[in-house]
C-alpha cells in the first residue's frame, strides 16, 4: 500500500510541470483552432472571384503558422485539420471540403519540411505554402475530373498562392511577434 | 522578418511557376476557327465552333449544364451543381480560358483549330 502510494506520488510529481505545460498547449491549441475556423468564415463571406475560382487568401493558414511556430507540427496539423472538418461542415460542401483536405495536407507537409530547415522565414515559409496548398488542389481537380487540360490553371494559381501566402505570412509574423511571452511553453523566432 | 535563404525559396517558386506556365499554357490568341472544347469526366463531348450561336445542355449522372455560344463567347447559363461557380465564371473567348464545374465534372476549354502555326519565338 505504502509503495502504491509512493509511486503515485512520485509520479504525480513527475507529472505536474509537464502535464501542466500539456494543458496549456492544449488550451492554446484550442483557441488558435477557433481563431483558424472564425478566419475560414471571413473567408468564405468574401465572393469568390468570378473568373479563377480558388484564388482566395488563406487567411486561417496564419493560425496554423503560428500554431506551429509556437506549439509544434503536432498542433499545428490538429489545427488545420479541425478547421477543414468544421468549416466543411458548418459552411462548406463535401467537395469543398476534400479540396481544403488534399491543399491543406500538401501544404502542411511542405511548410512544417521548411520550418524545420530553419532557413526560411514565416513570411517565406508561407509564401511556399500558399503555392503547395493551389498546387495540391489543381492536383486534385485534375484527378477528380480526369481532365489534364486543367494543369493549366496551375500558373495563375501558383502565383496568387505566392502572393496571398507572402502577405498572410507577414502579418502572421506580426502577430506572433506580439503574442504575450509566457503564454507559450516555447518560444522560438519567426 | 526575413532571412536570406527566403530569396532562394523564392527564386525556386518563380520558377516552378515559369515552368507550368511554359508546360501547361496553351497557344495564345484564338483565331476565327476558334472552338470550345466540352470534356466531361476527362471524355470529349464534342467540339463547338465559336462562330456559331448555340445552346445545349451538358448531362453526366444526374448532373446537367447549359452551355451557350453566343456572339463568339462561351457560357454556362444554367448548372445544377449547387455552388453555381461555373456560371460566374462568366464568358470566356481567347484560347486557353476555361470554365471548371468540379461538381460536375466538366470543363470547358477554348481551342484553336488545328496545331499551332510558325514558330512559338522569333529570336532576333
Amino acid at each position: 500500500m505504502s509503495e502504491n502510494r509512493r509511486n503515485t506520488m512520485e509520479n504525480r510529481r513527475r507529472r505536474r510541470p509537464e502535464s501542466g505545460a500539456l494543458g496549456r498547449r492544449t488550451a492554446v491549441c484550442g483557441v488558435l483552432t477557433s481563431l483558424a475556423l472564425a478566419l475560414s468564415y471571413v473567408e468564405a463571406l468574401v465572393p469568390a472571384s468570378g473568373t479563377l475560382p480558388g484564388i482566395k487568401l488563406g487567411l486561417a493558414n496564419m493560425a496554423v503558422l503560428v500554431a506551429l511556430y509556437a506549439l509544434g507540427p503536432g498542433y499545428a496539423f490538429a489545427v488545420n485539420g479541425v478547421r477543414i472538418l468544421l468549416a466543411g461542415a458548418l459552411f462548406g460542401t463535401p467537395f469543398s471540403m476534400a479540396y481544403a483536405a488534399c491543399g491543406g495536407l500538401v501544404s502542411f507537409l511542405g511548410m512544417w519540411g521548411l520550418q524545420k530547415t530553419k532557413k526560411f522565414s514565416m513570411a517565406a515559409i508561407s509564401m511556399a505554402g500558399g503555392v503547395l496548398h493551389n498546387t495540391g488542389q489543381v492536383a486534385v481537380a485534375v484527378l477528380l475530373l480526369n481532365t489534364t487540360e486543367l494543369w493549366s490553371l496551375l500558373t495563375p494559381l501558383g502565383i496568387a498562392g505566392m502572393v496571398c501566402g507572402l502577405v498572410t505570412g507577414m502579418v502572421a509574423t506580426l502577430v506572433y511577434r506580439r503574442l504575450p511571452k509566457g503564454l507559450l511553453p516555447q518560444e522560438r523566432r519567426a | 522578418m526575413f532571412k536570406k535563404w527566403d530569396i532562394l525559396l523564392a527564386a525556386v517558386l518563380v520558377l516552378l511557376i515559369g515552368a507550368s506556365w511554359l508546360l501547361f499554357l496553351p497557344q495564345n490568341g484564338a483565331g476565327p476557327e476558334a472552338y470550345a472544347l466540352v470534356q466531361v469526366n476527362g471524355e470529349d463531348r464534342g467540339r463547338y465552333p465559336l462562330s456559331e450561336d448555340t445552346a445545349f445542355t451538358v448531362e453526366w449522372d444526374g448532373h446537367r449544364n447549359l452551355v451557350e455560344i453566343r456572339n463568339g463567347k462561351v457560357s454556362v447559363t444554367e448548372a445544377n451543381c449547387g455552388n453555381g461557380q461555373c456560371i460566374k465564371m462568366g464568358e470566356i473567348d481567347s484560347a486557353g480560358e476555361m470554365i471548371v464545374c468540379l461538381p460536375n465534372k466538366m470543363v470547358i476549354t477554348v481551342e484553336s483549330e488545328g496545331p499551332q502555326q510558325g514558330p512559338d519565338v522569333i529570336v532576333r
